[in-house]
């Protein structure tokens, strides 16, 4: 009986707890150092305000960046951002996933791709998961 | 205790039943008709920004099995003559897997995929054709039981149809 107990204990965390994971790649090719002016594209369904994250955190380190909900900014800039915001609840509402991708300027060609993904037990708040994005996106050290 | 195993049972079943497989190349690569326009030449494949699929989370693309149905699709439509595994060849074509997009959970699918595609000719290093093809699809909730199933199939098809749009638009450049 409390061996069995113990195996759905086990089962549960198992199924629950999971691992955090981050992601990127890069365009062959891709040169990220000359970016200057970038523009957040705020996703339709974003009611929290995600796109206002990723621009603090992007003229923190120096960029000028803008967001809003047009596809294209008014003016001609570096990069386009564009990103997925996924939730789940645990408790409490949290971001289980975070994609974005930083694109270029004219085309709109992705030039990096970047995914984190935490899972209840290892939560992050949401400006710690749209910084641990850009810095693999934008290769900014840790 | 017969209730509690049962749960163990089931819940383990769950588990199991629930682990992802990876988007198979042969669904993935297009049977679309033949290419309006046939090259003469040879294009070798660069495939970058895929992933291997974990167990436990959603079925991924890796470049291996894109670079699989890119060459089964330019081979079945004649697109480029040859397509060799290495170098040398006339052309090299890019494809970098920018984003790969489907839900966590839930009945229906859809899934978002975007490759950005260059179209480089070797002898001369100039870009022949650039685009990054952006396709979609969405799997019904009754096509399959499991939903790392559905997140597969979604991969699949809007995978082919990435292939299908980009041998339609390199097939339009009458290349020799």
């Amino acid at each position: 009986m409390l061996r069995i107990r113990l195996w759905l204990v086990a089962l549960a965390i198992g199924a629950l707890a999971g691992c955090a994971t981050q992601n990127v790649s890069h365009a062959p090719g891709a040169d990220l150092s000359t970016l200057k002016t970038i523009y957040v594209q705020k996703l339709a369904a974003d009611q929290r305000g995600v796109d206002l994250l990723f621009v603090k955190q992007l003229n923190e380190w120096g960029y000028k960046a803008t967001s809003g909900a047009a596809e294209k900014p008014a003016e001609p800039v570096d990069a386009l951002l564009t990103y997925q915001d996924r939730w789940a609840w645990d408790i409490t509402m949290y971001m289980l996933r975070l994609n974005a991708q930083i694109r270029d300027g004219q085309s709109g060609a992705i030039i990096a791709s970047a995914e984190s993904m935490r899972p209840s037990l290892e939560r992050l708040s949401p400006p710690e998961m749209v910084k641990e994005v850009l810095q693999a996106a934008l290769k900014k050290p840790r | 205790m017969t209730k509690l195993a049962f749960w163990v049972a089931g819940l383990s079943c769950a588990l199991l039943a629930g682990c992802a497989a990876p988007s198979r190349p042969e669904a993935m690569a297009t049977a679309a008709a033949p290419a309006a326009h046939k090259s003469n030449a040879s294009v070798v494949l660069d495939v970058s920004g895929g992933r291997a699929t974990q167990s436990t989370y959603t079925p991924q693309i890796s470049n291996e099995d894109f670079a699989t149905a890119l060459r089964k699709s330019i081979e079945q439509s004649g697109t480029f003559a040859r397509v060799p595994a290495v170098p040398p060849a006339d052309y090299r074509l890019i494809a970098y897997l920018g984003r790969l997009d489907s839900p966590m959970m839930g009945m229906s699918v859809r899934v978002e995929l975007e490759v950005g595609y260059q179209l480089i000719e070797v002898g001369t290093s100039r870009k022949v054709w650039t685009k990054n093809i952006a396709t979609n699809y969405t799997v019904p909730s009754d096509k399959a039981y499991a939903f790392v199933d559905r997140v597969r199939i979604g991969n699949e098809a809007a995978a082919r149809m990435n292939i299908e749009q980009m041998l339609t638009e390199v097939a339009a450049l009458k290349l020799p």
